[in-house]
């Protein structure tokens, strides 16, 4: 997993719950790489997983709540530092339509050994898309902050219904999301 | 880690802490350091592994960079060279070429197709319909143009066709063209070629050999009836000379015999104008001066045309042709005879001579082979003829006049005998305006020096000897040995080659002269000649003949020395050679004919 994910995923830690927090979660999650991330490196998907289980155990919040807001987080992080997928897509929807058409495609010039998760619009109208998301990571949680992000760009509310499937190659999550 | 919390910055919002909780900050905050230095050891090694292969990958990327750029300017001198080359070939191909869109836009089109380079630019994007709305193609020329171009793009195949383009007055210009289908990567048609190659000289040959062959037939025929003819003639000359050297002066049948001996002297001359146009007259070629010539026949011209018509002359200087003498004369008169029958209110006859100057191609196209050339143009100022009349105005027995003032053979026999003089005859008229010949005739270097006149006398000089007479028309050989007795003459006869050898064997050695028709089944009066004169060395020979037809005959006789007398002929003429044989014989020592010289 790319390090941006890991710094900024402190970032939002260290935000809401204090550096001092930053410090639980990683000396609890015995970490391979010591908790020493930088935005270029990669790490195992393993600490991310770690990470986040040692700050719902300190916190007492949920798992999935605290990845959604973190994908919301994130969600401000790329609009600041790649304005422009945002404004060419001009709205929401086709934003999500571009991810997997074209933010995928120039992610992987930057960093040909990404990883990236897949996804698929399965069903579009004006005020309602079906977006299956695919990745072995288990993520759904930060996708779905992410589009609750990307719609908050935009400025329109949304609605999004997630639906946890058992695929072969790994978890898929079915996300509706609909306009308000 | 791109987060960045200072422990002073940290120290002033916190209380101050004291013991173990203060011992725990500081060790809390050295794991951070550690982390963050951790973090940048990390981010620098990252970054010097990045900046290697980055270096690496410019390396590479720089190599790539010139070895494409070397490509580059490889595959520019390559593309430019093929440019040049198709362009250099389709500039200079000797066939039209264009190609044109399934709609009929020009697409592209070379010299040879349209020569104006600002035309040929402006083309590009047109149709025909616009090109021949700005060069005159006429309107049927276009619309069959179009209407290939969609049966070839809706059918896919190509189609061969000829297209005639009048380039000008009397200019017609032929083309064969094929218009192929080029297809697409979807197999339809995409572009349309059209290539074609002037076909005007190969029309115009074609044109030319088919009209020399029908002249030639024709030329064949007249002569097998001149001949049959003539051999009548001969007949009828000989039985009435005899019957009017029976007959007392002082009878009034004796002007009837004149009357008829000048009526077989008229068929003569008419057979003489067959031969004349059939090219199989004997005749005897000599180098003069053309001008010379035409000055010289100018009192008979000037009376032939009569007082109505101007007569004009313009006559080069020094203009050496090689041909029979006569026939320049007749074919002045015939001329000068149809051009007064062109102009019966009067009107000016010109004769012109000069020396022409032809290129090789014109003078290839006309047939001629001579270095030079002279023109002899001879234009009346005439009613002219039309077109149908024209193309046929060489043609024997063709004529326009009433019947009996025109034989039809006037303009054929001056076809024939420049023909035959190796040179070129065409003809040009203008209704209502007159009509030009010229006549083309290769240009000799030198004049030869006139030969002395030889103007037989009208009486038959009687002689001795023993004559040998062929022919296997027994009407002619009976007139013949007929008249040689008279004339004191022994004579045998025969009817053919085979029987005529048998006669000599048999009077071996008591034959002094064999007289033979040239043209006979069997052996030919040239071969029984060689043939006895091979075996008589000291025989003396005179051949007899209406037309010899053999090019290869006619040849041999002339360059073996050996007399010919041409038939019809008068008593006097056949006398007169015979004697000038015999007195030969008996002046100088024996006559070796060129031929047994030869051999």
């Amino acid at each position: 997993m790319k390090g941006m994910v890991f710094t900024e995923f402190l970032e939002f830690v260290g935000e809401r719950f204090g550096e001092d927090m930053v410090d639980d979660i990683i000396e609890v999650s015995a970490l391979p790489s010591g908790g020493a991330y930088t935005s270029v490196g990669i790490y195992s998907h393993g600490e991310m997983v770690s990470l986040c289980g040692a700050l719902a155990e300190r916190t007492q919040q949920p798992v999935g709540e605290l990845v959604r807001d973190f994908g919301v987080r994130l969600s401000d992080t790329f609009a600041r530092d790649f304005p422009d997928f945002f404004r060419r897509a001009g709205n929401l929807f086709d934003f999500l339509e571009s991810i997997e058409a074209h933010i995928h495609i120039e992610v992987l010039k930057l960093y040909p050994d990404a990883e990236l998760p897949r996804f698929v619009v399965e069903e579009r109208s004006a005020a309602r898309m079906v977006l299956l998301y695919t990745s072995p990571r288990k993520m759904g949680h930060l996708s779905e902050g992410l589009i609750l992000g990307s719609a908050r760009q935009f400025n329109v509310e949304v609605r999004v219904a997630l639906e946890t499937l058992d695929v072969d190659e790994g978890m898929s999550t079915r996300f509706v999301v609909e306009l308000v | 880690m791109s987060h960045d919390h200072s422990f002073t910055d940290d120290a002033a919002d916190e209380p101050a802490l004291t013991g173990d909780a203060a011992a725990g900050r500081i060790a809390r905050l050295e794991r951070r350091l550690v982390r963050e230095k951790r973090a940048r050891l990390e981010a620098e090694k990252f970054l010097e592994t990045r900046s290697r292969e980055l270096f690496e990958l410019n390396t590479e990327l720089r190599g790539l960079t010139l070895a494409l750029e070397e490509r580059v300017l490889e595959r520019t001198a390559e593309l430019a060279g093929l440019k040049e080359f198709y362009e250099r070939v389709l500039d200079r191909l000797p066939a039209q070429l264009s190609v044109l869109s399934p709609s009929g836009v020009y697409l592209y089109t070379n010299p040879a197709e349209v020569s104006d380079d600002a035309l040929r630019a402006w083309l590009i994007g047109r149709t025909d319909a616009e090109y021949g709305a700005r060069t005159g193609i006429p309107v049927e020329g276009v619309a069959a143009r179009a209407a290939r171009i969609a049966a070839v793009t809706r059918d896919g195949r190509s189609v061969s066709y000829e297209e005639t383009i009048e380039a000008g007055p009397e200019h017609t210009r032929y083309f064969r063209r094929v218009l192929a289908p080029v297809s697409g990567d979807d197999g339809g048609v995409k572009y349309l070629v059209n290539a074609g190659i002037e076909v005007t000289g190969e029309r115009l040959a074609e044109e030319r050999l088919r009209r020399s062959q029908k002249m030639e037939a024709i030329g064949l025929l007249a002569g097998g009836i001149a001949h049959d003819f003539n051999n009548l003639l001969t007949i009828v000359i000989g039985v009435t000379e005899a019957l009017r050297d029976a007959t007392p002066p002082s009878s009034s049948h004796s002007a009837l015999f004149d009357e008829l001996l000048d009526a077989t002297g008229r068929g003569a001359a008419l057979t003489r104008q067959l031969l004349a146009f059939s090219r199989r007259a004997s005749i005897e070629t000599q180098v003069f001066d053309v001008s010379e010539a035409i000055r010289s026949t100018e009192n008979l011209i000037r009376r032939l045309l009569t007082e109505r018509i101007q007569c004009v002359l313009m006559l080069g200087e020094r203009l050496p042709v090689r041909m029979d003498r006569g026939g320049l004369d007749q074919l002045l008169l015939n001329l000068a005879a149809n051009a007064r029958d062109a102009m019966p209110t009067g009107g000016q006859f010109t004769v012109l001579t000069c020396e022409a100057t032809l290129t090789p191609e014109a003078a290839e196209a006309k047939g001629l082979t001579a270095a030079r050339h002279l023109l002899i143009e001879v234009q009346d100022s005439g009613v002219g003829m039309p077109p149908d009349v024209l193309q046929r105005a060489f043609e024997p027995f063709f004529t326009t006049k009433p019947v009996g003032q025109g034989s039809g053979l006037g303009l054929a026999s001056v076809y024939g005998i420049v023909i035959q003089s190796r040179g070129h005859a065409e003809i040009a008229s203008v209704e209502g305006e007159g009509t030009t010949v010229r006549i083309l005739l290769p240009l000799e270097e030198s004049i030869a020096l006139p030969a002395a006149s030889d103007t037989p006398a009208d009486v038959a000089p009687r002689g001795r000897g023993c004559v040998l007479v062929v022919d296997d028309e027994s009407g002619v050989r009976m007139v013949t040995t007929n008249l040689l007795r008279r004339l004191g003459y022994d004579v045998v006869e025969a009817s053919g080659g085979l029987e005529a050898l048998s006669v000599a064997e048999a009077r071996r050695g008591t034959i002094d002269l064999l007289i033979s028709d040239v043209r006979m089944p069997g052996i030919n009066g040239f071969e029984l000649a060689t043939a006895l004169m091979a075996a008589d060395p000291s025989l003396d020979v005179l051949l007899m003949s209406g037309y010899v037809d053999d090019a290869a005959l006619r040849d041999g006789i002339a360059s073996s020395g050996i007399p010919l007398i041409e038939k019809p002929y008068r008593a006097a003429s056949l006398g007169q050679q015979v004697t000038k044989l015999f007195e030969a014989r008996r002046a100088g020592p024996a006559r070796v004919p060129t031929l047994l010289r030869e051999a």
